[in-house]
């Protein structure tokens, strides 16, 4: 299964758990993390999504910034999580844990329902 | 990606140029202030840069991108600083028509200038979209140019009309005159005065805030539109009439 079977509502769902979870690890700038999430399997996020995403999360106050020069091109911008931000990765972490956990109850039990039935009709 | 035909390249960076041009203008209208649009701005270089792909494949088009960003407005979009706009606007109004109101008597030979305040309330009603919702009419403006044009070509000739037909109030000539100029001196001054305030608010390059490395607003004429439009209609008007009449 590739990135492009998913429904894009997935990724934009998702897309702020995973953009804190990557700056847990460290400070880094917009194209970074496209590019750290495209190579997770993502799938490319756009400019137009992503920068809205952090804008939101640095007015939030769940992100710091700050500017640095650029090797020899324009400066980049970076984020880095704060304490509150680390505090909401810690609660959404959990909360997708949950929430994935029984999405996948729900899926898997109807997919047994349905082979149940697949055998019975067979 | 770097372009190795010279006239595609210059196509493309035309593309860029417009792109910006359509992002900071967006932002412009929208109030965000010349440090903010810097920041966003030098995020798009950035991005772009390391990709090699343009701002129209990374960030689509520029005025949603822009809308997407929600930048909150700078203070000098309050509604205090619409109040200080709007004041010496309404006084070049008022000075615009007691002028008009003075030309046609001195074009008549009247010895008494007749203003009218209907049409004061009518060229009021004209100007208050430019007010009320700033944004969307200099978007229209930047967008339809030769509309704008006729729409404010009809509210004129309708004031003009107007002032024929509907209530006024009479005044001597030469006090209608020196009251008029007195106005749109005073009316044009005041509103100057606040515009070049909200105007001094250049885009500034985040790593550099004191550079200027782009204005970014090629559309500064429209910008200080309600500085010189009601005073070059009046500039326009008058020797006109005056022209027209054989005077």
């Amino acid at each position: 299964m590739t990135f492009e079977d998913r429904p894009a509502d997935w990724v934009r769902g998702t897309l702020d758990l995973c953009v804190l979870g990557l700056l847990a690890g460290e400070e880094t700038y917009g194209y970074q993390i496209a590019q750290a999430l495209e190579a997770a399997g993502m799938g490319p996020i756009k400019g137009g999504t992503l920068y809205p995403l952090l804008g939101r999360l640095e007015r939030d106050g769940l992100v710091d910034t700050r500017w640095q020069a650029g090797d020899g091109g324009p400066g980049r911008k970076y984020y880095r999580l704060t304490p509150k931000g680390g505090e909401r990765l810690r609660i959404l972490s959990a909360a997708w844990s949950e929430f994935a956990s029984i999405v996948t109850t729900v899926a898997s039990s109807s997919m047994k329902k349905g082979d149940h039935h697949g055998e019975s009709e067979s | 990606m770097a372009n190795q035909n010279p006239e595609l390249s210059e196509v493309a960076s035309e593309l860029e140029e417009k792109w910006e041009e359509d992002f900071v203008f967006e932002l412009r209208v929208r109030g965000v202030s010349g440090h903010d649009i810097g920041a966003a701005l030098s995020e798009v270089k950035s991005h772009v840069s390391e990709s090699g792909l343009t701002a129209q494949e990374v960030f689509g088009d520029p005025v949603l991108y822009a809308r997407a960003l929600d930048i909150p407005p700078s203070a000098d979009h309050s509604a205090p600083m619409t109040v200080r706009l709007v004041i010496p606007i309404a006084i070049q109004l008022a000075g615009c028509l007691a002028v008009l109101s003075a030309t046609r008597a001195t074009v008549m030979g009247d010895v008494q200038a007749q203003v009218s305040i209907a049409g004061m309330i009518l060229f009021g009603g004209a100007m208050l979209p430019f007010v009320a919702v700033p944004s969307q009419v200099m978007r229209f403006v930047g967008n339809h140019r030769w509309w704008f044009s006729v729409i404010m070509g009809g509210i004129c000739a309708a004031v003009i009309v107007g002032n024929f037909f509907l209530p006024r109030l009479e005044l001597p000539q030469v006090i209608a005159w020196v009251l008029g100029l007195l106005l749109l001196v005073v009316g044009t001054v005041g509103e100057a005065r606040t515009m070049a305030r909200r105007a001094d608010d250049p885009i500034e390059d985040p790593l550099n805030p004191t550079e200027k490395p782009s204005q970014g607003i090629g559309k500064t004429w429209i910008r200080w539109g309600p500085v010189w439009m009601i005073p070059a209609f009046v500039a326009v008007s008058v020797p006109l009439w005056f022209i027209l009449a054989g005077v």
